[in-house]
């Protein structure tokens, strides 16, 4: 207890994380697996916490191949995410047993679409009443087909 | 992710958040272990790494939206997948650098050059490459983000200059850079604009190269979608006494667009020889002669606007 007595105070004045880090850790832990696509050059990415949700929309061009990346800081778990159209329909889900987890979606477009990706922090598992909060990135890679 | 992991975590957190705070040092700290760990501890190192994580203070849900649009690059890409000539006369002059005083200016034909720099790219122009790399950086520093285009990226294109996918990927980074940077810096404004002037080249270039091509005629109509996409994105900013002119401008340009007629029909998908997802469907976008005249005389009238 003494020792949580000396740790609360600083955990209030702990500083937030900023934009500035989530571009190091999207630049660190993320970008490396987009090797062999060209990424798109927009920056996607927000400081969340358990139970967050986020949505992007963007257009897939016909004829090309594209890469999917949610990428989250560890401390938020796998992140579960599925893309939609705009419809939406389901046309892919990691929360299932063939993708289970999977950070990642390769897939081609025959038919240039508007898909939606949205994703979910899942809650935490842990009592504690303390909220953690870490970067998730969403970025796409594009390449020839 | 386990109780007792969060609570390394949360303590790993607090132990080094004072070391941060008492030592006054700007830079996230990184753990150091000097000793071999075992396994299990050494997975934990990944919780552990402070960078982009923190304890929050934030308690009540949200949900992002993140309006996104393909880059610039996708379509030089497009533009030469279409079997489109390359045609230097259509790229704006780095000789107008010197006109562009304002930091709206300067964000918007950040974006301009980023596309032509694309286009250059992809058709394998090293030298038309070189130069418009050139005025990314000059534009970069007027605009306080030249940090970004550092003396190591330079030698990395310098020694990349004949690789074009080294080089494709060394112009998306430094563009997502950029992009990020300028986040980073609570310029989102600018990050929007580098985005809008881009997206306005970009359809300029296919524009100028769409007489006879079929294939480019499509992908121009399907940038009604991302025009969408791009006003939605604009409207998400704060400052938007520097978005005013760029938001009406594209609105306007809606309205041109408003005549392509999108026929949507169910999404499909499939798996190809490999196994990779393939989405389809019936769905098509087309325009009329008409509309594709007036487009062109918009995007053209628009980019003369801003670049000159």
């Amino acid at each position: 207890m003494k020792f949580l007595k000396i740790i609360l105070p600083v955990l209030l004045m702990l500083p937030l994380v900023s934009q500035a880090q989530c571009r190091s850790f999207t630049k660190k832990k993320c970008l490396p697996e987009l090797e062999g696509y060209v990424q798109n050059d927009n920056f996607n990415s927000a400081v969340l916490i358990p139970g967050d949700e986020a949505e992007l929309l963007l257009t897939f061009y016909a004829g090309k191949e594209y890469r999917l990346l949610v990428c989250g800081h560890p401390v938020l778990g796998d992140l579960e995410f599925e893309v939609l159209d705009t419809d939406d329909e389901v046309i892919y889900t990691n929360v299932d047993e063939e993708n289970e987890a999977d950070a990642k979606f390769d897939f081609k477009v025959a038919t240039t679409q508007q898909l939606i990706v949205r994703i979910r922090v899942p809650e935490a598992e842990s009592t504690s009443t303390l909220i953690h909060e870490g970067c998730v990135s969403v970025m796409i890679g594009s390449k020839e087909n | 992710m386990s109780a007792r992991k969060l609570t390394v975590f949360t303590l790993t957190v607090a132990f080094f958040s004072g070391a941060v705070i008492f030592s006054s040092c700007g830079d996230a700290p990184k753990a150091e272990n000097p000793e071999p760990m075992p396994e299990e501890t050494a997975q934990e190192v990944n919780i552990n790494d402070l960078e982009g994580a923190s304890v929050s203070s934030r308690k009540e849900t949200i949900k992002k939206i993140f309006y996104t649009i393909p880059a610039p690059m996708e379509m030089a890409s497009l533009i030469k997948s279409s079997g489109a000539d390359y045609d230097s006369d259509v790229l704006n002059s780095v000789d107008n650098i010197e006109n562009y005083i304002t930091k709206k200016q300067q964000a918007i034909n950040l974006g301009v050059y980023g596309a032509d720099l694309s286009y250059t790219t992809m058709f394998e122009r090293t030298k038309e490459s070189l130069y418009f790399f050139s005025a990314t950086k000059a534009l970069a520093e007027d605009l306080g983000v030249g940090g970004v285009i550092d003396d190591n990226l330079i030698t990395r294109v310098e020694a990349n200059k004949e690789q074009k996918d080294s080089l494709l990927s060394i112009v998306s980074d430094t563009f997502w850079s950029l992009n990020a940077k300028f986040k980073d810096d609570g310029m989102e404004d600018y990050s929007a604009l580098l985005i809008a002037g881009g997206w306005i080249e970009g359809l300029y270039l296919a524009s100028n190269h769409v007489e006879g091509n079929d294939e480019l005629r499509t992908r121009i109509a399907e940038q009604k979608y991302s025009l969408d996409d791009l006003v939605k994105l604009i409207g998400t900013y704060d400052n938007q006494d520097n978005l005013a002119d760029m938001k009406a401008d594209l609105e306007a340009l809606q309205s041109v667009f408003a005549d392509v007629e999108i026929n949507k029909s169910k999404t499909e998908t499939s798996k190809d020889e490999n196994g990779t997802t393939v989405i389809g469907g019936a769905s098509s976008v087309t325009m009329s002669d008409e509309t594709l005249a007036a487009v062109i005389s918009k995007i053209t009238e628009l980019r003369a606007k801003y670049i000159q």
